[in-house]
């Protein structure tokens, strides 16, 4: 096996369960999830020579998967047209089937997809603020911003609140 | 750090290991009061946004990515000879990669039963059975049969799964009807969750082939499974 290989396969070993939770929270089909980390990981073989430091690893393939999903809809982007919202599948029946985590997922389905994203790329992966920020291509104040709010509103539809927005100050 | 950062920095990164954080939390009660509970709001989330992964997953990006690579030609001539003596292994290696690809342009087991199970006209009456002899003739078409009983079977007739033959049976209790799919030429190496919308299954080993199982979730696959493995019995 080539160094380039095994390194390559290491990789598949260490991300591929977290990339896949990532994908499905971006495209909520396990399908299409498979899809998406399977190019991602596709363009990541292709680009591997030009990551240099192991240790960024996580950060350039979450990067790659959030551009793969970009790709996607842009391909996809008359059929998305005739969706009406974004579909979270808070009833599946592969997800912890709880009530509180029923009504989470029903909350997480109601906070707008901007702040939905960051939160849960926070939350799977463990990013700080400023990793995310690179991986969406915002600020890391935006993304403290974001977070921030999308907790506030979650805890609010959790105990059937009224919604008040207020600023980190970031 | 006063209150307001303290919380301000708390909702934005509860997993912080600031240690004027937790200098701040040890003296002050309401913000560690917050802090439990912000906490309790992450854990909750982190248990919500999990997601069963596909069993095989990294086998089948290692053998997405490596599909498309072909081997080089030895440009020494040195290498000719090894080259002509490879040519035997690449023939067959050949053969077994258009094998693959004939399979890949079948749709994938998962969905391909996934498709079947959700056009099933088994009948809904669980009090119904069939007769253990049409059971037997139905397997024996497949080279199996039931050398004992995996409980009352409501449905048992041929079909076809990606091309293959094999056969679908209906069992189940009180827990639930299970559907069962007898692969004997789908190759599992190991266990895969199988998943879709109100349905949860399994595919597994089975003899030479495989065997699949789908339900509601209250459904007793396991039983149902560890029932026909103990009785289903194929001919040699």
């Amino acid at each position: 096996m080539g160094r380039k290989q095994a390194r390559f396969e290491s990789l598949v070993q260490t991300h591929a369960t977290e990339l896949y939770r990532a994908a499905y929270w971006l495209c909520s089909d396990r399908h299409q999830a498979e899809d998406l980390v399977q190019e991602t990981f596709a363009r990541a073989w292709k680009s591997l020579d030009g990551l240099r430091e192991q240790g960024a690893a996580r950060a350039w393939l979450h990067t790659i998967l959030r551009r793969e999903n970009a790709r996607r809809h842009e391909r996809l982007e008359p059929e998305l047209h005739s969706l009406d919202s974004v579909q979270l599948p808070a009833a599946a029946s592969e997800f912890d089937s709880r009530p509180e985590a029923f009504a989470l997922r029903q909350s997480l389905a109601q906070l707008p997809e901007g702040y939905r994203q960051p939160l849960i790329t926070q939350v799977l992966g463990g990013f700080s603020c400023e990793e995310i920020g690179h991986m969406l291509g915002l600020s890391a104040n935006t993304v403290m911003t974001r977070v921030f709010r999308a907790r506030k509103r979650l805890r609010a539809l959790l105990d059937d609140e009224p919604v008040v927005e207020r600023d980190t100050g970031s | 750090m006063d209150c307001l950062s303290f919380r301000r920095q708390l909702w934005t990164d509860p997993g912080s290991n600031d240690p004027a954080m937790d200098a701040h939390r040890a003296a002050c009660g309401a913000c560690a009061a917050e802090y439990r509970r912000v906490h309790e709001l992450e854990s909750g989330l982190r248990d919500a946004l999990q997601v069963p992964v596909p069993a095989d997953l990294e086998r089948r990006i290692l053998e997405r990515v490596q599909a498309p690579r072909s081997p080089n030609k030895p440009a020494n001539p040195r290498l000719a000879l090894a080259a002509a003596l490879l040519l035997g292994v690449a023939v067959g290696g050949l053969a077994t990669w258009q094998w693959d690809a004939n399979r890949r342009a079948q749709p994938a087991l998962d969905l391909a039963l996934l498709k079947v199970f959700q056009s099933d006209d088994a009948p809904l009456r669980m009090d119904a059975t069939v007769e253990p002899e049409q059971v037997q003739a139905v397997l024996a078409k497949l080279g199996a049969r039931l050398a004992g009983s995996p409980g009352p079977i409501h449905y048992a007739k041929s079909c076809t799964i990606r091309g293959q033959d094999a056969v679908h049976l209906v069992l189940g209790d009180n827990a639930g009807r299970v559907t069962v799919f007898l692969l004997p030429a789908e190759r599992s190496g190991e266990q895969q969750s199988l998943i879709g919308d109100r349905v949860n299954g399994v595919i597994m080993p089975l003899g030479r082939g495989s065997m699949a199982l789908l339900g509601a979730s209250s459904a007793d696959l396991r039983g149902v499974a560890e029932r026909i493995r103990r009785s289903l019995v194929w001919n040699p």
